[in-house]
């Protein structure tokens, strides 16, 4: 039997970390020799976790401006929100029924 | 723990980002003749285990079995490392490829690789082996 093979590997930017396990071996059924080449992956989280802990609000806010930026100008006839929506509702159905 | 994908296929690799490609899946094969040998066959096999399994050790047994019992051939035992997840709340996952070479096929018709762990019946991939084609080699009719 072969010997066992371990590896890591980090990938920063999807947070994934890959355990990779490999080992051969060779059985014998009758005459035949069948050769089983074995590969097992586990993903782990990646140390990498420190960069998602130093996304700071900041950053999070800049993105959000990135983002909503392109929408204000097309989008400014959409309500802020729902409860904003609601209450032009009521007005029309009280100026229907007046 | 349980299967999530389990096929047969040509080759497999998991990426560094953890990403499992697979090419070539496959359910059946066709011997030149009997017996014959499978030069190479790959089997894939994703697990997932939720969180009361992690970093707990599991033993993955895999036999092959044809339409006869003598047919069985076991593969050595994999002990399978369950991780944690690689965000809190989700399952664990692991892959497992298995590449074979020279697996002897005896006789046509059903067979399967049967995945086993705590000797209970995970999935089973199937591989239906056809007869030799016979009509290869016939001149089309003019």
């Amino acid at each position: 039997m072969a010997e066992k093979l371990k590896a890591r590997e980090k990938q920063k930017d999807t947070g994934v970390e890959v355990e990779h396990t490999h080992s051969e071996v060779t059985i014998t059924k009758g005459k035949d020799e069948i050769h089983v080449d074995s590969h097992v992956f586990t993903l782990h989280e990646a140390g990498g976790a420190t960069d998602r802990e130093g996304f700071s609000r900041e950053d999070f806010e800049g993105a959000l401006d990135k983002a909503s930026r392109p929408l204000k100008g097309r989008l400014a006839h959409v309500p802020y929100s729902s409860d904003d929506l609601i209450k032009d509702k009521r007005k029309e159905v009280e100026l229907e029924d007046r | 723990m349980e299967t999530t994908l389990a096929v047969a296929a040509d080759n497999a690799n998991v990426s560094t980002d953890g990403k499992l490609n697979i090419i070539g899946v496959f359910q059946e094969f066709t011997a030149e003749t009997f017996p014959s040998l499978v030069a190479q066959l790959t089997l894939v096999i994703s697990w997932s285990a939720e969180p009361v399994e992690f970093n707990s050790q599991k033993e993955v047994r895999i036999s092959f079995m044809g339409p006869d019992r003598d047919e069985r051939i076991d593969l050595p035992p994999i002990q399978l490392a369950i991780p944690e997840a690689t965000r809190p709340g989700e399952p664990a996952i692991a892959y497992q490829i298995l590449t074979l070479q020279d697996l002897p096929l005896l006789k046509p018709g059903p067979h399967a690789f049967y995945v086993m762990v705590g000797g209970e019946t995970k999935t089973r991939i199937p591989l239906y082996v056809r007869e030799p084609n016979r009509e290869r080699g016939k001149e089309a009719p003019k």
